[in-house]
């Protein structure tokens, strides 16, 4: 559509989703503040166990974030909407691993999936905005980032997956660069390896790219940007027999195929044959 | 302390199984992650375990200085050797 009209007034267009994207993340932050000190707390007063606490919040924050996403779909910033994803998680908890090409992964994630614990880096902990919304949904400290946090993490994240949640972690441990990925880290895969939980691996793309590590948020793509969240097929860590460096490497060449447009799957969520090459490929 | 490094340095080879690397190859003073040996956080985590197995010393997960005792084998050697409540027994 856009594509057609004059120069001028698409960069009109742009000028708009610049302030627009602008105004949505002024409006997470407050909107972050408030439930952070006003709806959480409240919402952790309303009574039940620790564990019901917790989940009353996490749905709080649920949709709050689905709010954020249909606001930036509105708004033509990003398009992306969290009620159509569909993913199909197992019954039990599992661990939830993703490419991480965008600011906006974990709300997408988030909004999508609701009863989850993230791994999320320490600095936001003390956030005045974040924090606090990050304590009462149980979220996971990242703690230094260095080798020796990661046993408090695979504690932690131990602890949320035997309360039944599921836990979400970014294997890059960051942002993915543009069009790329990062190394895979394994402790993601040894902790669904030691909690013996299945590992569903979710790819998420963003066209043209925006909000990655390389572009400043306020540069918005020429055309608005389309927002995908695609699961893959769930794996066992018991094929890797307590191998999590193998299968580490493994789900990383898996995710090389998405960005590369040669899994078949990343056509599209609900193509029951390329499922079935995709398991292959990793050999589950 | 020679004998405990050279100890510390067969239970590393021994407890992660690395198969490029003997004993003799790792040097006492380099960093054991990233650009050293290279190991990583669940080494790391393999590693306080086989430690407390075998010396009874304990490594709290979450101990600010775990960076400074995890620096190098002889950092490691120095914080064992500081803490063991056993002797070295073979696994």
């Amino acid at each position: 559509m856009l594509r057609f009209v004059s120069t001028p007034l698409r960069l009109v267009d742009q000028t708009f989703r610049v302030l627009l994207t602008t105004f949505a993340f002024t409006f997470f932050y407050c909107g972050g503040s408030v439930l952070s000190w006003l709806r959480l707390p409240i919402g952790w007063l309303g009574g039940g166990s620790r564990i019901e606490r917790i989940r009353r919040c996490q749905r709080i924050v649920q949709n709050g974030f689905v709010f954020f996403h249909d606001f930036m779909r509105v708004g033509r910033l990003i398009g992306f909407d969290p009620r159509k994803v569909g993913l199909r998680l197992p019954p039990g908890p599992c661990v939830l691993v993703a490419n991480h090409p965008t600011l906006v992964d974990v709300t997408a994630i988030i909004a999508t999936v609701g009863n989850l614990s993230c791994v999320v880096k320490r600095i936001l902990f003390f956030s005045p905005t974040l924090g606090p919304l990050l304590r009462f949904c149980w979220h996971i400290n990242s703690g230094a980032g260095d080798a020796t946090a990661g046993a408090a993490v695979m504690v932690e994240s131990l602890q949320r997956l035997r309360s039944g949640m599921t836990v979400l972690i970014f294997p890059e441990g960051t942002r993915s660069p543009e069009g790329g990925l990062r190394a895979f880290n394994r402790g993601a895969f040894e902790i669904a390896s030691r909690a013996d939980v299945p590992v569903v691996p979710v790819f998420l793309s963003c066209h043209p790219a925006m909000l990655s590590k390389e572009a400043p948020w306020y540069r918005a793509p020429a055309i608005p940007a389309q927002y995908h969240m695609i699961q893959l097929p769930t794996l066992d860590p018991k094929r890797w027999n307590g191998d999590s460096r193998a299968m580490a490497a493994d789900v990383q060449a898996l995710y090389q195929l998405c960005l590369e447009g040669k899994a078949p799957a990343a056509r599209g969520p609900r193509e029951p044959k390329p499922r079935v090459e995709l398991a292959k490929a990793v050999g589950a | 302390m020679v004998e405990l490094i050279k100890e510390l340095k067969e239970l590393i080879v021994e407890s992660l199984m690395l198969e490029d690397v003997v004993p003799a190859d790792i040097v006492t003073d380099d960093p054991l992650f990233g650009s050293g040996l290279g190991l990583d956080s669940i080494d790391a985590l393999e590693l306080s375990m086989a430690i407390h197995k075998r010396y009874g010393v304990r490594i709290a997960a979450d101990d600010e200085k775990n960076r400074e005792i995890f620096r190098s084998v002889g950092s490691l050697a120095t914080f064992i050797a500081a803490h063991r409540t056993q002797e070295g027994v073979a696994p």
